[in-house]
C-alpha cells in the first residue's frame, strides 16, 4: 500500500470530489489514475455503508455547510494529507480491551450472617418460628379469639392485621430454624 | 512517526464514539458523558434535537478558534462521526407530530399524556406517615410505547415498596444495584416485556420509566414510601410535593436537572430533564389525596394551608382529609397541619425491635426558658434571589420577608442586603446599624429589586459569608429563594467550607420550593428553615413567628447524656441546635435497657444550660418504620457527606450496603420488576415523557429554555 | 488512511462479536411455584428458592391463584446471597386441597439452562397445623404431579 506522497490528492480532496465540490483537476486526475479511482471507489462504497447502519437523519444544512467550509479550508492549507496512524489502530484495540474488561459483572460483597436473635414469636408453640405463626395470629385476629398482649407486635395499642404483616416479614428475614 | 496530538485526540474521540454505538453498551452508557464535539453551541443543539449526540464547547465561536488552531498545527483532517444519542435506556427514537397518533379520534383540548393519574394515600401514625403513591400509566396512541415521568417525592422519604399492576395481576418490584436495575429495564424494553424502573435523582427528584405499554393499556405502579413529619411552630406538617420548579443549571454542568418546552426535549445537555406544558396547555393528569389521620392524642385543629380539604372527624384523636376537588392539578405542594392539643410538647422517644436490632427516635423539644434569656447583638444579612424563576408573586413575597424583619430591628443589630441572579450587587459596602434612616433606605433598596436571569447562588453564599465579620456580633444569614438551582451539592459543600461561626436560616419561596436544598442549607448552616408559601397573609405569618425565633437565642454545642443506653449509629451525628418551636430529631441503634431520663446539655448565650427528659412507659411508642427511618436517615448522611468530602470513594459503596439492607431507594440503588410472563406484540416504538405543570406561581417566560 | 480506517471499524465491528460469546443475551422466564397438599387444604406456605446453572435474577414476584393471587412475603436482601425465602398465608375459608399455583417468580436468566429448586419450609391447613406437601417450580403451569 504505498503512495507517493505529492503527486496524488489527499484523501480528503477525494472526498470533496465525490461530493462535487473540490477542484476540477482532482476529479480529472482520479480518472486517469488508477490508486486514486480506487480510492475514491473505497470512499464512496465506506459513506453508503455507514449510511445504512446508522439511522438516515438529516443533518441541517448550517451544520454541514460549515463543516465543510471548514473541512475545504483546511485541506486548502494542507494539500498533502497525513496519514492516519497505527496508533489509532492501536488505541481502538486498547478501548476494545478495557470494554471487554469493564463488561465483567461487578459483583456486590456477599450479605453478612445475621446474628439469631431469640424471639418469643413462636406463637404456636410448636418450637419452630416460621408462616404458621403469622398464620394462627391472623386467624385469631379474623375470628377474634384470644390474644395476648405481647401479640401486638407494632405495639400501636392494637392487635390487627398490621401486626400480622409484620410478623411475616420478619420471619422471611430471619434465618430458617429459629428456636425458642 | 508520531502524529500531533490533536489529532490522535480527535481520531480517538472518533473511536470512543463510533465504539459506543457498536459494542460497548453496558460500560459506556451509564454515567457517560458525550464527548465534545467540534461544533457550535446553535449546531449542537440543532443535533442534540434531533437525537444525536453532542456537547458543546462552552461558548459559540470556540469551535471557530477551534477549527483554526487544528489548521495552524498541522491538524488537517476531522472526521465527525454522528452517531444515535446514548442515554440510560435503549431509546429509539423521539415521538413526532407524524409518528404517532391517538387512538381516539377527539381527544379535545387535552394533551394526551400516558400518565392519567396519581393517586396518594397517606396514614398517619403520631407523626410518621405510610404512604401509597399510585401512578396511573396508559397509552393513548396507536402504537407501543414506553412512558417517562419525572416527579418529586419527600426528600427524607423511605421508598420501600415497589409493585407493578397490570389488570387483576400484581408483580412486586425488586431493589438492585442501580447499574443491575438499569441494566434489566433495558432488557426488557429491547427485547418486548412490560417493565418498570424507578431511579433516584436527587433525594427529592425521582424517575419513573415504564416499558412496553400497548396501544389502549393501561399499567399502574405503586410505590410505598415512610417519613417522619417535622413538628414546626405549634404543628406537625404533612408536606406532598407535586411539581419539580424549572432549574437553572450553570454553565459547564451537565449532571443538573434541565427544564425544557415539551417539545425541545434533549436541548438542555442535562443528564436528567423535565419538560414543561405549553402556555395554556393541559395534560388531563390530575390527582387525588386522602390522609388518614391518627395523632394518638388529642388534636386543636387539621388545616391544609395550600388546598380545599374535606376533613372528617372520629372522636379528637382521628380525622380523615381527603381533597375537596378529586380533579386537582398537580402544580403545588400540598401542605397539612395538624396542632396537637394542650400547653405544649414533651420531648418523646419511639422504639422498635426486630430481628436486626433495636432502633430509637428522639423527638427532643427545647426548653422553654430559652425565652427569658438576652441575646447578643446580631448582624443579620439578608439574601434575596432574583433570579427570573422568583418574577412576581415569590419575589413580592420574599420582599415583604426582608421588609418585615427590617422593621421590627433594633439599633444595636447591623444589617446588609445582597441580591443575586446571575450577578451578585448589595445594599452598602458592609453591614450598617439598623436605624431608622438606614432601615428606611434598605426598605427602599429591597422594593426596587428587579428580578430576571439565571440562578448563580453559590456567587450569593460566598458574598453572604466572605466579608469581613465583627466577632461580638452573631452573623445570621437570612436565605430567601425558590431552590430552582441543578447544582445543590456546590451550595452546600460552600457553606459547609464558609460558614465559620455565622449561622444560615432559609425561606423556601412559593408553591413548589425545592425542600431538599432549603432544609440542607438550614441544617449545615446551623439554622432553621421556614416555608413561607405563596400567599401574603400566611408568609407574614410564618416570617412574624420565624423573627421571633432567631430574635432568641438557641441552645448550641448540645451534648447528650443517654444514662446508660447503649447506643451506637445515632444521626444526625452531631446534634443541631435547638431553636424554640423547632423539635430536632435523633435517630439510631440501641442495646440494652431504656433510662427513665436523657440528659442534655448545651449553650445559650453564653451560659450552661442542663435539661432532663424523662422517658416512661407512656412517652414511649413503637412503630415498624422506625428501622426504615434510620436507613434513611444514615443514607442521608453519607449522602451528604459524599458531598463535602474530597475522600469519599467509600461512601456510595457503603450507601450501596445499607440501601440494599434495608431494600430501600437511594442515588445507588433502583427499583425493577419485569412481567417475564410473554412479550408484547410490538416493542415500543417510542418513549413518550409526561409533560408537567410549570408550578403555580411561577412565569414560564422567566425559567423554561 | 483509509484502509487504515476501515481496519478500526472492521476490528469495531468484529470485536463485540467475538465477546459476546462471553456474555450471551439474557432472557426472561416466569416460574410457578406449585405446592401439592395432598387431601388437606392449603392456608400457609413458606419455601426456599435457589437456582443452579448459569445466573438468573429475579426481576419480579408475583402472587399465584386464589387465594394466593397477591404476592408473597420475601426477604429482598436475600436476593444477593443467591437464595430468598418467600410466604404467604390466607384467612380464607372453605380453602381446597390439592395443587395449587401458589407465587410467579419473574426471571431474567443468562447462560446455559438453569435449574431452579425449591425446600418446603412449612405448610399449614386452615387449622393452623403442619400438613406434609410437596413443591416444586414449574416453567408453565402447575399440573398435579404425574399427570401429562
Amino acid at each position: 500500500m504505498t503512495e507517493s506522497p505529492g503527486q496524488h490528492p489527499s484523501d480528503l480532496e477525494l472526498e470533496l470530489a465525490r461530493t462535487g465540490e473540490a477542484d476540477a483537476d482532482v476529479g480529472s486526475h482520479i480518472g486517469g489514475c488508477p490508486v486514486c479511482s480506487a480510492s475514491a471507489t473505497m470512499l464512496r462504497e465506506l459513506s453508503e455503508a455507514l449510511r445504512q447502519e446508522s439511522p438516515s437523519v438529516r443533518i441541517p444544512d448550517v451544520v454541514e455547510a460549515r463543516i465543510l467550509r471548514q473541512a475545504r479550508r483546511a485541506a486548502s492549507r494542507r494539500p498533502r494529507a497525513r496519514r492516519l496512524r497505527w496508533a489509532a489502530v492501536a488505541a481502538a484495540a486498547l478501548l476494545l480491551a478495557l470494554t471487554w474488561i469493564l463488561r465483567s459483572p461487578l459483583r456486590s460483597p456477599s450479605l453478612p450472617e445475621r446474628a439469631g436473635h431469640a424471639h418469643s414469636t413462636d406463637l404456636n408453640g410448636d418450637g419452630v418460628t416460621d408462616i404458621l405463626d403469622a398464620y394462627s395470629l391472623a386467624m385469631r385476629i379474623v375470628t377474634g379469639g384470644t390474644v395476648d398482649a405481647t401479640w401486638d407486635i407494632d405495639n400501636n395499642g392494637q392487635i390487627d392485621r398490621r401486626d400480622a404483616d409484620s410478623l411475616a416479614m420478619s420471619i422471611v428475614r430471619s434465618d430458617p430454624e429459629i428456636r425458642r | 512517526m508520531m502524529h500531533t496530538p490533536r489529532k490522535i485526540v480527535f481520531t480517538l474521540v472518533g473511536v470512543v464514539l463510533a465504539g459506543g454505538l457498536l459494542g460497548c453498551l453496558s460500560c459506556a452508557e451509564k454515567r457517560y458523558k458525550p464527548a465534545p464535539a467540534a461544533l457550535s453551541a446553535d449546531e449542537a443543539k440543532a443535533l442534540h434535537a434531533l437525537g444525536y449526540l453532542g456537547g458543546y464547547v462552552g461558548e459559540p465561536g470556540n469551535a471557530e478558534g477551534l477549527f483554526d488552531s487544528m489548521a495552524r498545527g498541522g491538524v488537517d483532517e476531522l472526521w465527525v462521526l454522528v452517531l444515535p444519542r446514548l442515554s440510560d435506556t435503549a431509546r429509539e427514537g423521539r415521538p413526532s407530530s407524524g409518528i404517532l397518533r391517538t387512538l381516539d379520534a377527539d381527544s379535545g383540548e387535552v394533551l394526551p399524556v400516558p400518565l392519567q393519574h396519581a393517586d396518594v394515600r397517606a396514614s398517619i401514625a403520631g407523626s410518621i406517615a405510610t404512604v401509597l403513591v399510585e401512578q396511573r400509566f396508559h397509552n393513548p396512541f396507536d402504537r407501543t410505547i414506553e412512558a417517562e415521568y419525572v416527579f418529586p417525592l419527600p426528600d427524607d422519604a423511605a421508598v420501600s415498596d415497589f409493585v407493578m399492576v397490570i389488570g387483576e395481576r400484581r408483580i412486586r418490584g425488586v431493589i438492585r444495584e442501580r447499574e443491575e436495575a438499569e441494566q434489566i429495564y433495558r432488557e426488557a424494553l429491547r427485547q418486548g416485556y412490560r417493565a418498570s424502573l424507578l431511579t433516584e435523582e436527587r433525594s427529592n427528584v425521582f424517575t419513573q420509566r415504564v416499558a412496553n405499554i400497548e396501544p389502549g393499556e393501561r399499567i399502574d405502579v405503586q410505590l410505598t414510601y415512610f417519613n417522619r413529619l417535622p413538628f414546626t411552630d405549634g404543628a406537625y406538617e404533612f408536606a406532598f410535593p407535586m411539581a419539580v420548579g424549572p432549574r437553572y443549571n450553570p454553565a459547564g454542568s451537565s449532571d443538573g436537572i434541565g427544564a425544557v418546552s415539551r417539545e425541545q426535549l434533549g436541548t438542555s445537555g442535562q443528564s436528567t430533564e423535565v419538560p414543561y406544558l405549553r402556555p395554556g396547555e393541559r395534560s388531563g393528569h390530575d390527582v387525588s389525596m386522602t390522609v388518614d389521620l391518627n395523632a394518638g392524642v388529642a388534636l386543636d385543629a387539621v388545616t391544609s394551608t395550600t388546598h380545599a380539604v374535606d376533613v372528617e372527624w372520629d372522636g379528637r384523636e382521628k380525622a380523615t382529609v381527603r381533597l375537596t376537588s378529586r380533579a386537582a392539578i398537580p402544580d403545588r405542594d400540598f401542605i397539612l397541619r395538624y396542632e396537637i392539643a394542650g400547653s405544649g410538647v414533651a420531648s418523646a422517644l419511639f422504639t422498635h425491635e426486630d430481628e436486626t436490632g433495636r432502633y430509637f427516635s428522639l423527638e427532643l423539644h427545647p426548653p422553654g426558658r430559652l425565652e427569658g434569656l438576652d441575646r447578643s447583638p446580631r448582624e443579620l444579612i439578608f439574601v434575596i434571589d432574583t433570579s427570573g424563576s422568583m418574577s412576581g408573586v415569590p419575589l413580592d413575597i420574599a420582599k415583604r420577608a426582608v421588609a418585615s424583619v427590617l422593621n421590627r430591628m433594633t439599633p444595636d443589630d447591623t444589617f446588609q442586603i445582597i441580591r443575586f441572579s446571575n450577578d451578585t450587587s448589595s445594599f452598602g459596602r458592609s453591614p450598617v446599624p439598623a436605624t431608622e434612616q438606614n432601615v428606611r433606605k434598605g426598605l427602599t433598596y429591597v422594593d426596587r429589586l428587579e428580578s430576571g436571569g439565571g440562578t448563580e447562588m453559590l456567587r450569593g453564599i460566598r458574598a453572604a459569608l466572605g466579608f469581613p465579620h465583627e466577632p461580638e456580633r452573631l452573623r445570621l444569614i437570612t436565605f430567601l429563594t425558590d431552590g430552582f438551582i441543578g447544582n445543590e451539592a456546590d451550595i452546600l459543600a460552600e457553606i459547609q467550607r464558609g460558614l465559620g461561626s455565622s449561622r444560615i436560616f432559609s425561606f423556601g419561596i412559593g408553591s413548589s420550593p425545592n425542600r431538599f436544598l432549603m432544609d440542607r442549607m438550614a441544617f449545615l448552616g446551623r439554622g432553621a428553615v421556614a416555608y413561607v408559601g405563596e400567599d401574603r397573609e400566611q408568609a407574614d405569618e410564618v416570617v412574624n413567628s420565624f423573627f421571633e425565633r432567631i430574635a432568641h437565642p438557641a441552645l448550641a454545642e448540645i451534648e447528650i447524656d443517654w444514662q446508660g443506653m447503649e447506643v451506637e449509629e445515632v444521626y444526625p451525628a452531631r446534634v443541631p441546635d435547638l431553636f424554640p418551636g423547632r423539635p430536632v430529631l435523633l435517630t439510631g441503634r440501641y442495646q440494652g435497657a431504656l433510662p427513665s431520663a436523657i440528659r442534655l446539655s448545651g449553650r445559650a448565650e453564653g451560659r450552661e444550660i442542663l435539661v432532663d427528659v424523662p422517658i416512661d412507659g407512656q412517652s414511649t411508642a413503637e412503630h415498624p418504620a422506625l428501622r426504615n427511618l434510620w436507613a434513611r436517615r444514615k443514607i442521608s448522611e453519607l449522602a451528604m457527606q459524599s458531598l463535602l468530602t474530597s475522600d469519599g470513594d467509600m461512601i456510595p459503596g457503603a450507601i450501596k450496603d445499607v440501601a440494599l439492607d434495608h431494600g430501600l431507594m437511594s442515588a445507588y440503588t433502583a427499583f425493577v420488576a419485569v412481567d417475564a410472563s410473554g412479550p408484547v406484540a410490538e416493542p415500543s416504538s417510542a418513549t413518550v415523557p409526561v409533560p408537567v405543570s410549570v408550578p403555580h406561581g411561577v412565569r414560564r417566560d422567566t425559567t423554561i429554555e | 488512511m483509509i484502509r487504515q480506517l476501515m481496519l478500526v471499524l472492521g476490528l469495531m465491528a468484529v470485536g463485540p462479536v467475538l465477546f459476546a460469546q462471553e456474555d450471551p443475551e439474557p432472557r426472561f422466564a416466569t416460574i410457578a411455584v406449585c405446592i401439592d397438599s395432598g387431601s388437606e387444604s392449603l392456608a400457609a406456605w413458606q419455601i426456599e428458592l435457589s437456582h443452579v446453572g448459569g445466573e438468573a435474577e429475579i426481576v419480579g414476584i408475583e402472587g399465584g391463584v386464589e387465594p394466593f393471587e397477591g404476592p408473597p412475603y420475601y426477604d429482598e436482601a436475600a436476593f444477593r446471597s443467591g437464595r430468598v425465602v418467600l410466604a404467604a398465608f390466607s384467612t380464607e375459608r372453605n380453602l381446597r386441597p390439592g395443587v395449587h399455583r401458589v407465587a410467579t417468580v419473574h426471571a431474567m436468566e443468562t447462560g446455559n439452562t438453569i435449574e431452579y429448586s425449591l425446600i418446603l419450609k412449612a405448610a399449614g391447613n386452615e387449622t393452623g397445623s403442619r400438613v406434609v406437601a410437596r413443591v416444586w417450580s414449574s416453567r408453565d403451569d402447575c399440573k398435579p404431579r404425574g399427570m401429562p
